[in-house]
């Protein structure tokens, strides 16, 4: 296991009518590959925060962030893009599935941004994917006629048929019932072992925080509590 | 991008009556583009066409101080020697026609009452090789006609509007009255040979065509004549001003040679001058359109600000999303153009071939008594063109505002 991405006096804040609202206050943290990782705390400490900056969609005020042995601060948007595209996977609490391409187009849309231009390769890559999440046979519908599980599981498909070295999931179980966030969960632990892909998890749902192998807890910006179990 | 194309299609889809009315708006502009320009440039054309075949010949020669006044048709500054003229210019210039003509104007008297008109004196059998009213006269057996008028005594072709308001009809007697060449008074009464359609208002409204010798009669003008007609036999492509050239070389100074495009200068800066106003009114309606859709394409901004903002966590980059928005504006550009391809080539086909006929209008006082469309197929390529810049341009602003959005906020919010 190497280290797959950190944190150094990473500091960031808001302002709402010039008034100065921090969020992070000096985070240090590294994140190891193929680990489980859950970001918990109370609403406002940091977590989203947390997991925009290391999905490059924000900018820290002061620190330095590695992903992947590049050191993101100062690069262009495009070439944010690009590391998103090929180093980034995620998955959004409302699942965030394009409603007008199928659960097939929606996965195969990231390899689309990353101009793999075979479509035979495109497909296999997919049909892979979505076999390993099981919904092969849901392939060709449309997120409006799939199950909130089932959209999530579109979603875990398109975030990891790239293989990226990092999923960041931000509350994945939030919006489902109890049965399909187990399923869910059960599904991302497979995948973590099976491709060996990282997951960083914020949440608030005690059944991640019992099956992530790490488990740092913020506080008003600040990291207090990082255990491994 | 297939992939990114595919994915414009699909959104431009997904509020179909928003997109329809977007697209019907292109479509409707358009329509009104093509074909405004179809009936204006018809207008234009079959004018310049009508003056062309009955009064506006390639080139005229008038006595040079003449040309300022000839609109007036005064009895002054005639051609004195048009006979002479005519000989001198056949034997110098090969496969040219020439006729004379004597313009003036005069009253028709009807009962106790009067009608303005004007009176064209004209040599039968050479007119009708440089113009062609002859083709012009409203009856099956037009040769007949025109040899009667030719032939006869005291005949006159008039005008079908002229012979509409005096309750004229073939055979029927009319009198001519005019201030002849010494300001004397003199009445003709002719006998009516024949009906003039021509489609040009001037004609067709307000003229009585006489033989010269008759009309020469009646002005007590000795023969001069007002104007000297010139064209190139019919095999022979005119270039009017290589024929003004020819001309000028062998006229005298008293004399000047004009070319039809000289001729008809105001006509021609007035159809300039409705160019430009038609161009506005087109470049007014393509800020409609772009306004018509830089709003649908706000709103799909607004309400899509999540998925763009997905798209755009999961790598794709701005300009790819600029162009997603731009692929949509060009879809409802496209298909707002075909429609109106669609809509506008039956109407368009119909004005061009069978023309729209305004005999017995009022608008024939100002305009041709027939007007045919005058189409050119490129006028569907630059409003195509049209439509994609509108669409292109008006997706412009929502797209960058797009690229603009704040995506951790964005996909923050719940």
């Amino acid at each position: 296991m190497g280290i797959i991405a950190g944190f150094k006096n990473i500091t960031k804040s808001y302002h709402i009518n010039e008034i100065r609202i921090p969020v992070l206050e000096n985070v240090n943290f590294q994140l190891d590959s193929e680990d489980m990782i859950a970001f918990v705390g109370p609403s406002g400490s940091g977590k989203t925060t947390i997991l925009n900056l290391l999905g490059c969609l924000d900018t820290p005020d002061d620190g330095e962030i590695i992903l992947d042995k590049i050191d993101i601060y100062g690069l262009s948007k495009n070439r944010l893009a690009e590391i998103r595209n090929e180093k980034l996977g995620f998955i959004f609490q409302s699942f965030n599935l394009i409603p007008v391409l199928t659960a097939y187009e929606n996965v195969e849309f990231p390899l689309l941004l990353e101009n793999i231009s075979d479509k035979q390769t495109r497909k296999d890559m997919v049909m892979e994917i979505l076999d390993k999440v099981g919904i092969k046979e849901l392939a060709g519908r449309l997120p409006s006629h799939m199950s909130g599980g089932q959209q999530q599981r579109v979603a875990i498909a398109r975030a990891l048929v790239k293989k990226p070295v990092l999923v960041l999931a931000d509350e994945p179980t939030a919006n489902l019932d109890s049965k399909s966030a187990g399923e869910t969960l059960d599904l991302m632990r497979k995948m973590n072992e099976d491709l060996k892909t990282s997951f960083v998890f914020s949440t608030h749902d005690s059944k991640i925080m019992n099956f992530a192998k790490r488990l740092i807890t913020l506080q008003d910006g600040s990291i207090v509590k990082d255990e491994r179990k | 991008m297939k992939g990114l194309i595919t994915l414009s299609f699909r959104n431009v889809l997904r509020h179909k009556k928003r997109s329809l009315l977007t697209i019907l708006s292109v479509t409707i502009g358009i329509f009104a583009l093509v074909m405004s320009s179809t009936m204006i440039n018809g207008i234009d054309e079959t004018t310049i066409r009508n003056y062309r075949k009955t009064m506006t010949a390639p080139v005229k020669i008038f006595n040079t101080d003449y040309f300022n006044e000839r609109n007036n048709l005064p009895l002054e500054n005639l051609i004195s020697d048009p006979d002479q003229i005519i000989t001198t210019l056949k034997s110098k210039i090969n496969h040219v026609e020439i006729t004379k003509r004597l313009n003036f104007r005069g009253r028709i008297i009807v009962d106790i009452n009067e009608v303005i008109c004007n009176v064209i004196g004209i040599d039968p059998a050479s007119d009708n090789r440089v113009f062609n009213l002859k083709n012009d006269i409203l009856d099956e057996n037009k040769g007949t006609v025109y040899d009667n008028f030719s032939n006869g005594e005291n005949q006159c072709l008039i005008g079908h509007d002229l012979a509409r308001i005096i309750d004229g009809a073939i055979g029927d007697e009319i009198i001519v009255y005019t201030r002849t060449v010494n300001n004397a008074h003199n009445a003709v009464s002719y006998y009516i040979a024949g009906i003039l359609n021509t489609g040009n208002p001037e004609i067709d409204s307000f003229s009585v065509v006489l033989k010269f010798a008759d009309a020469s009669i009646l002005a007590d003008s000795s023969g001069y004549a007002s104007e000297i007609d010139l064209s190139l036999n019919g095999n022979y492509k005119i270039n009017s001003e290589l024929l003004k050239n020819d001309v000028i070389h062998n006229i005298n100074g008293t004399v000047s040679a004009y070319t039809w495009k000289e001729q008809l200068k105001e006509l021609l800066t007035f159809f300039a001058m409705r160019k430009v106003a038609q161009k506005l009114i087109i470049v007014f309606l393509l800020i409609l359109a772009v306004t018509g859709v830089t709003n649908t394409m706000l709103m799909a901004v607004f309400e899509r600000t999540k998925e763009i903002s997905t798209l755009s966590a999961i790598g794709m980059k701005n300009h790819r999303i600029i162009e997603m928005f731009i692929y949509e504006g060009i879809i409802i550009g496209i298909t707002g153009a075909l429609f109106a391809f669609i809509i506008s080539t039956p109407p368009i086909l119909y004005i061009c071939i069978q023309g729209i006929s305004l005999v017995n209008s009022d608008l024939t006082q100002n305009m041709p008594s027939k007007i045919y469309g005058y189409f050119d197929f490129s006028y569907y390529f630059y409003a195509v063109i049209a439509a994609v810049f509108a669409a292109v341009t008006g997706t412009l602003y929502p797209a960058l505002r797009a690229v603009r959005l704040n995506i951790a906020q964005v996909l923050r919010s719940k």
